[in-house]
């Protein structure tokens, strides 16, 4: 049963069982963003089921559409909410502050890299020769010869972490090329 | 459904795989291309790659286990509501029927009635007369209808019985301390039976056709707590407890009465029998390594069927119990009272426990665990007893909990082989006692 069809059985029986059965979809994946967050097991899993108080009731005010990237976001609000009432001065605050300046932003639409669409290959391949060696590099590694982050960082003597970040940011330089392209055409 | 939990099993596997390192490079590119396209999963393997891929599936199913028990508490609820809602209306259209009937004169056999729990059996038959008797304390609101009745039944004391009857009971909640209680027969097949009680056990002993036994039976499976059911000895509880993991019986959990120091444990197949006679409270605590304490009211002269649930610490694999057979403490509310006491008070009691530590413990079983062979069994718990002598050395095994001969030898051969453990004192003395380890094979180990 898709998502979307359990929801509306739910909303209109209020039968719990319904929720519990979507959550447990994405148990692991809230697990996993409370883990990294919270950063123990025992408050991870306090969370987890925290956050499944909240559904029971919000899913019945809300009408929701993307569940999954709804759920991502009330994850994030939850765990934040939690650092807040811990304490103030908290470094994993900080941390999360400068990651997330503006976290309550709602999905995005998929990086054109990430889509496969043909159509932009010769766009991207132009717009690759703009970013930075190393930005170039783990994008060329990554989408085009298919090699894993740990290859890219052992062939680029790079830590994962890094590798990462080049990721992220030259797929954003690639983007910003992308879109002044289509502006001048 | 089925499709779709495989599915989020493999989703996991997914996770578990690449944080543990079970993956190809082109499968890993392949995972984090997907990663690139979801912000959510991104984080959430962050998140999952700061502990051990066997934590994370042990927190897995911990979660799952702990879902299922929210979710069926509010299902309970729920259930109440309904049940408090119908119960209400039916008493109401009874008694408004009542009413009418007797005013037009056009009364078709008997609307209502109540009935003794000894006829009952006589009831099931339904064709002669019976005695009724109407109990009633019930609030002002119902008092009309209960008097009511009260006419209908001497009103119709002698005409002839031949309708099927429904029983219909209903206590009333805002009548808080006594038990107001109303039972109805209508003569309505299609009536309901809705036993919305509070105190189930209460309703059971008065309702004794095999129907009500077996709905409320349920019921109180659906409620998950303790079943009264068959009449013993005089003051005795007899029951049997099982696990939810796999519905076998439990060997070996000891069974206190609430309160006292009155306690037992139970047999090979779960069974146990506690003295209770002339007790006020009647509440069973059932206490085992590794598993949630239940506390299970019962009745007097009543079978009680107690399902014990596990709880989170099951996950590790070792547990040690100073919670022993042979001695209890003086108030036996809690054997979490002996694991948490201080251990610098030299009259206090002290389990037995490993001259190195827990932490050292454990780890010394897991390095040292083989997992026995021709089996095909993938997880198992194994308990085992013994009594650690004065020079520190385990003896005495007794096999509580095992799946066969090849495990229990494996946990006494860790046991006799293992670091040696400072012995159980009570008062500054040594105490004989037995102790209590759980251990848990996994094919991973």
């Amino acid at each position: 049963m898709p998502d979307s069809v359990l929801l509306d059985k739910y909303r209109i029986s209020g039968e719990i069982e319904l929720i519990g059965e979507l959550y447990s979809r994405y148990l692991h994946l809230v697990y996993g963003v409370c883990l990294k967050y919270l950063q123990n097991r025992e408050d991870a899993r306090d969370a987890v089921m925290d956050i499944f108080e909240k559904l029971i009731i919000e899913f019945k005010i809300y009408v929701i559409r993307d569940i999954k990237s709804w759920l991502y976001v009330l994850t994030k609000n939850y765990c934040l909410m939690e650092l807040r009432k811990r304490q103030t001065g908290d470094k994993r605050i900080r941390k999360w502050q400068e990651e997330h300046p503006e976290f309550m932003e709602s999905t995005q639409e998929l990086h054109p890299i990430d889509k496969n669409d043909l159509k932009y290959e010769a766009a991207l391949e132009k717009c690759l020769e703009y970013l930075t060696g190393e930005q170039r590099e783990c994008i060329r590694l990554f989408y085009f010869d298919n090699k894993s982050y740990r290859e890219i960082a052992t062939a680029l003597m790079l830590d994962e972490k890094k590798v990462k970040s080049h990721l992220q940011n030259g797929k954003r330089n690639l983007k910003i090329c992308l879109e002044g392209r289509h502006v001048k055409r | 459904m089925s499709k779709d939990k495989r599915y989020i099993r493999k989703d996991l596997e997914n996770y578990l795989d690449y944080t543990g390192d079970k993956m190809s490079d082109r499968d890993r590119n392949a995972f984090e291309k997907e990663l690139q396209k979801d912000p959510f999963a991104s984080e959430a393997l962050e998140g999952m790659s700061m502990i051990d891929p066997v934590d994370i599936a042990s927190d897995m199913a911990d979660l799952q286990l702990r879902l299922k028990r929210r979710i069926n508490i509010r299902r309970r609820v729920m259930l109440y509501r309904i049940a408090a809602a119908v119960a209400i209306l039916l008493i109401v259209s009874a008694s408004l029927l009542t009413v009418f009937y007797q005013e037009l004169g056009l009364f078709p056999g008997p609307v209502a009635t109540t009935e003794s729990p000894a006829r009952s059996e006589e009831k099931a038959a339904a064709t002669t007369e019976e005695a009724n008797i109407v109990q009633q304390t019930a609030p002002e609101e119902h008092q009309a209808a209960a008097a009511q009745i009260k006419k209908d039944i001497s009103a119709r004391e002698s005409t002839p019985r031949t309708e099927k009857t429904e029983t219909v009971e209903k206590s009333y909640p805002e009548s808080a301390g006594e038990k107001a209680k109303i039972s109805l027969s209508v003569s309505d097949e299609s009536a309901e039976k809705i036993p919305a009680e509070k105190n189930i056990e209460q309703v059971f002993t008065e309702s004794k056709t095999a129907e009500d036994a077996a709905a409320l039976k349920e019921m109180m499976f659906a409620r998950g707590e303790g079943v009264a059911e068959v009449t013993t000895g005089a003051g005795m509880i007899t029951g049997v407890v099982t696990s939810s993991e796999n519905d076998a019986p439990l060997p070996g959990v000891s069974i206190s009465l609430k309160g006292t120091t009155v306690s037992t444990t139970t047999d090979w197949n779960g069974k146990f029998e506690i003295q209770a006679a002339g007790r006020e409270q009647k509440v069973l605590i059932a206490d085992f390594i590794g598993m949630y304490q239940q506390e299970v009211p019962v009745a007097e002269n009543k079978v009680a069927s107690i399902i014990m649930e596990p709880s989170p610490e099951a996950l590790e694999t070792v547990l040690i119990s100073g919670y022993g057979n042979n001695i209890l403490p003086e108030n036996a509310e809690s054997s979490k009272y002996y694991r948490t006491i201080d251990k610098t008070a030299s009259n206090a009691y002290q389990p037995a426990s490993p001259t190195e530590g827990l932490r050292q413990f454990r780890n010394y079983i897991s390095g040292n665990i083989r997992f026995p062979e021709n089996t095909e069994l993938k997880r198992s718990v194994v308990v085992m007893g013994f009594v650690v002598n004065l020079s520190g050395r385990p003896e005495q095994f007794n096999v509580i909990l095992s799946p066969g001969a090849a495990f229990s030898n494996e946990a006494i051969r860790l046991l006799l082989q293992g670091p040696s453990w400072a012995p159980a004192q009570k008062d500054g003395k040594y105490l004989p006692e037995e102790t209590r380890i759980r251990i848990v094979f996994d094919r991973k180990n």
